[in-house]
């Protein structure tokens, strides 16, 4: 490989933003500041000390004027803001603990059943809330109590909760997802369908270890102290809880992969259907809506910070050189395609431990994208799902980083559950808890791996017809 | 929400006006959110029912959006709430925090909004030079009301950082320690996720 010196550049830069972000100073303005700062940098260097070539000046960041502007006339991103409103609605309409109480009335009479509603629930809220903080915190706070009363043995229940509130990032609609598209440049529409299949093995894995536990050992996932039979009305009620949330994500998935609506123009219904849930509900009143904007705005402007943070960082490095380094040194290490992929995943595994999805999608992946997409690999893709190979690996990126925020000792659905862990639970119990749930994710990624048609069949099918 | 915050805050007059701009303005733009979604269900209407969905109407989508982000990324310096790697920051000594904050602000957050602010003001007057309008024959004119938001964001997120600076700087040199409530995104989203059943919730904070 070819060193030139503007690489040394790249890796410095690299290098400060690592240690700035460790500072706890907001990673959108370390991204930002340090993408300015290396633009007098490599001034400084190219005309005073004449090391480089890079011809960065104050002028070049005149670019990044229209890049900020790109952000903002971007459709597709306007569904963004669209889920997390969704969310945030269906969060306060209270359904979540609506399902909870019918579910575990239904699950009561099944060994781990309560960890199976937790799963469950994980699952359908994971939906809505994107937001894999948001959806570790929620199952904590909500289900936590109820199944430490009931006598479930610690690890058992704060692994689930860990390993069902990282699923929301995941399963679609999923706002990384979204991210991810725009940054690989796939459609949105295949991710969400690609998704779909590694979803439901990874809740059907963990379900399936929860009755297999609960089975072997029966004292540490107890029946309730009240629990009674199973009577058609429960059912009912299960069914008449859950059926609307349901039937509001299926519907906002459904019209997007029959192509009745774009993403965009979907999220905004859920957005819309979210708030008819609430008042279906009565939960619905004028400081409801207020709060929900609120938040809807903070929460995406936290988000659009890093896009607009990461936008700067990617232009000076690119200016620098940074995309040849990173395309050079992965190719000269004369791995097999498949190899590679594997040492691209160890790294977001590893980078995973400190950085969230939104960094990762938002600076890593689009270094990547063109490796990647440039690979031989025989990912199927029908004829019709444009870069299958894009859309296996950005599935794969996904499962990983799911993985990597389960991981003991700094995996962030750890961090998030401490955090609202009642006094009494250590750390080693969560620790204890996650570690058979990251073996099932491995399963999975292996899965996934092996057989790429189970990210691409279903929108092939999509479009097919 | 907010009312939390600014409980949190010691009262220094100039911080509490400034971030009463950012606060008020942000508050009010937020309110976009529902157009955007009461308009995207016109679009889908206008096209499923009458086969005719409008460029104008696609474009006034996204100007809505893109206005309520970005004035909400002030918004997010003022409730503290962009992200951060916490796991060295939550234990450090409050002075410590305090001088991070400081020393970020003055070399990574201000030289960013000053100089894309000095790029984005020409690049704004050009575009209402030439009154550029959308590329589409049909869409939006006056393309440079939209392009103003950025500097306009940038001014805010001026304001907001100047605050922040004033409120941290004074703190410090008052040797005033005491943790302020939340840099962190655990105790945020437990304000936002809380379960809806604990209505009379108790927030631990």
């Amino acid at each position: 490989m070819d060193f030139q010196p503007e690489y040394y550049l790249v890796i410095a830069m690299f290098i400060s933003f690592i240690a700035l972000i460790f500072t706890g100073f907001p990673v959108a303005w370390v991204l930002a500041g340090v993408g300015i700062a290396f633009t007098g940098i490599a001034w400084w260097s190219d005309n005073i000390m004449e090391w480089t070539g890079t011809g960065l000046d104050y002028n070049t960041l005149g670019l990044l004027t229209g890049r900020v502007f790109s952000i903002m006339d971007n459709w597709v991103l306007v569904a963004l803001p669209m889920f997390i409103f969704m969310g945030l609605m269906l969060d306060k309409s209270g359904v979540a603990e609506q399902m909870m109480r019918s579910m575990q009335r239904l699950f009561g009479n099944v060994k781990g059943g309560l960890a199976i509603t937790v799963t469950l629930i994980g699952i359908i809220l994971a939906a809505s809330t994107g937001i894999i903080g948001a959806s570790v915190v929620l199952l904590g706070l909500m289900s936590l109590p109820v199944m430490l009363k009931q006598n479930y043995d610690k690890p058992l229940a704060l692994g689930t909760i860990a390993a069902s509130g990282t699923l929301g990032i995941l399963i679609p609609p999923s706002i990384m997802l979204v991210i991810m598209g725009d940054q690989l440049g796939v459609s949105v529409g295949d991710l969400f369908m690609g998704a779909v299949f590694p979803g439901v093995i990874l809740g059907v894995l963990y379900i399936t270890y929860i009755l297999i536990y609960g089975k072997l050992y029966p004292e540490k996932a107890p029946l309730a102290a009240d629990h009674t039979e199973i009577r058609l009305k429960d059912v009912l009620r299960v069914m008449l809880d859950i059926v609307p949330p349901a039937l509001l994500i299926l519907a906002v998935l459904g019209s997007i992969f029959m192509g009745i609506a774009t993403v965009t123009e979907a999220s905004g219904i859920g957005a819309l259907g979210a708030t008819f849930l609430s008042l279906a509900y009565k939960r619905l009143n004028f400081s409801v809506i207020k709060e929900v904007v609120v938040n809807t705005m903070n929460t995406s402007a936290y988000i659009f910070a890093i896009f607009i943070g990461a936008t700067i960082f990617a232009l000076v490095l690119r200016e620098c050189g940074g995309d040849e380094l990173i395309e050079s040194s992965l190719n000269s290490m004369g791995l097999g395609p498949y190899a590679l992929i594997g040492v691209v995943l160890l790294l977001i595994f590893a980078l995973g431990f400190f950085l969230d999805w939104i960094e990762i999608s938002l600076i890593i992946l689009p270094l990547l994208g063109p490796v990647i997409a440039g690979l031989d690999l025989a990912v199927e893709g029908y004829g019709v799902v444009d870069n299958p190979n894009l859309v296996w690996f950005a599935l794969l990126v996904a499962v990983t980083l799911q993985t990597s925020f389960l991981t003991p000792p700094v995996g962030f659905a750890i961090f998030y559950l401490k955090g609202v862990c009642p006094d009494g639970v250590k750390l080693t119990d969560i620790y204890k808890g996650v570690f058979p749930f990251i073996i099932l994710q491995l399963v999975g990624l292996g899965l996934i791996f092996s057989f790429p048609q189970l990210v691409t069949w279903l929108p092939s099918v999509a479009y097919g017809n | 929400m907010q009312e939390k915050m600014q409980n949190n805050h010691v009262r220094i007059p100039i911080v509490s006006f400034l971030n009463k701009i950012v606060t008020k303005i942000a508050e009010t733009t937020a309110w976009l959110n529902v157009a955007l979604v009461l308009i995207i269900l016109t679009q889908v209407t206008l096209r499923y029912g009458f086969h005719n969905g409008l460029v104008a109407l696609e474009e006034l989508i996204w100007h809505l959006y893109a206005i309520a982000f970005m004035f909400g990324i002030s918004y997010a310096i003022t409730t503290d709430s962009h992200i951060r790697v916490d796991i060295i920051h939550a234990n450090m000594s409050v002075k410590s925090q305090r001088i991070v904050e400081i020393l970020g602000i003055l070399l990574l957050l201000m030289p960013f909004i000053i100089i894309i602010l000095d790029h984005s003001l020409g690049w704004v007057s050009e575009s209402y030079r030439v009154s550029e309008s959308s590329s589409n024959p049909t869409g939006l004119s006056y393309r440079w009301i939209i392009k103003s938001i950025i500097p306009i964001s940038l001014v805010l997120m001026l304001i907001a950082a100047l605050a922040k600076l004033i409120e941290e700087s004074v703190l410090l040199i008052s040797h005033n320690n005491k943790r302020h409530n939340t840099p962190g995104r655990v105790s945020m989203l437990k304000h936002l996720f809380h379960p809806q059943f604990q209505n009379n919730n108790q927030e631990k904070n």
